[in-house]
């Protein structure tokens, strides 16, 4: 992993599939955990993007899946030292993303429900929703804000 | 999620362990607090010490506890919140409901000077 550290590494893609289940949330988790601590991120902006990877793969299982165990979530990794992407596969039909505003929150501060999307949004430097093959994709990107850019890498050195 | 139970005079503390997630965990957690009232016991303080994380479903689960537990004359503090989750407060601007604590002392001693 210590090419990926350098900035100039190709990205590396991971694709995980698990049963739409809650109790596989903690498997993306500890992917981005693992795998981020080898890249320029911070602990917090690693736990910004899993918690928005979590709200992604909820909304699938539960929406997009049904809570159908047997049907997979996908989960694409695709990640260097510059940025980290995740995309959310489910088999559902989605939402009318165009109509909604990512950036209000419910306006019931007491609301059990309803802060998914807008989590994500503010987590993530970028949000884009995917239509593929009948599938349905939310694509979350982060990037670090104090990359290592600036560091030497072997050319400049000696 | 997993919830551990005890008292410290006269406050319920939950010692919550794992990932708040919905699914079973919500009705773990009712079931957990309607029972506490059952028997009286509406000053809670829930311990997120062992927490790994929270999603939006489990953020509604703590409302619907905090709620719960007004509507009964009661109140559901919290302890030991992690920088991850504080972050989901923030941003959610639910740290102006929840009333935190980082010591157990403080949060029981915090119910005798209501």
């Amino acid at each position: 992993m210590t090419s990926l550290h350098r900035g100039r590494a190709v990205a590396v893609r991971i694709e995980i599939n698990f049963p739409s289940s809650h109790m596989f949330l903690g498997v993306p988790d500890a992917v981005i955990q693992e795998v981020g601590s080898e890249l320029p991120f911070s602990q917090s902006e690693l736990d910004e993007l899993s918690t928005s990877v979590i709200e992604a793969c909820t909304n699938a299982i539960e929406h997009g899946n049904e809570l159908r165990e047997d049907v997979l979530t996908r989960v694409d990794l695709e990640f260097s030292s510059e940025r980290f992407e995740v995309t959310v596969w489910d088999n559902g039909d989605g939402f009318d993303f165009e109509a909604r505003d990512l950036g209000v929150m419910p306006n019931d501060l007491m609301q059990e429900r309803g802060r998914g999307l807008y989590m994500m949004n503010a987590f993530c430097d970028e949000i884009d929703f995917l239509r593929e093959n009948g599938n349905f994709g939310v694509k979350l990107t982060k990037i670090p804000k104090n990359s290592d850019d600036d560091a030497p890498d072997d050319d400049d050195q000696g | 999620m997993k919830i551990k139970e005890r008292e410290v005079d006269g406050v319920t503390i939950l010692e919550v362990s794992g990932k708040i997630m919905g699914g079973p965990d919500s009705e773990l957690f009712n079931s957990t607090l309607k029972s506490l009232i059952h028997q009286g016991k509406s000053r809670v303080v829930v311990d997120l010490a062992k927490v790994t994380w929270v999603n939006s479903t489990g953020l509604g689960i703590l409302i619907s506890g905090y709620t719960t537990l007004k509507r009964n004359e009661g109140e559901m503090k919290l302890l030991n919140v992690s920088d991850r989750i504080e972050s989901i407060f923030m941003v959610t601007k639910l740290h102006s409901v929840f009333e935190t604590y980082k010591s157990e002392d403080e949060a029981v001693q915090s119910f005798a000077t209501e």
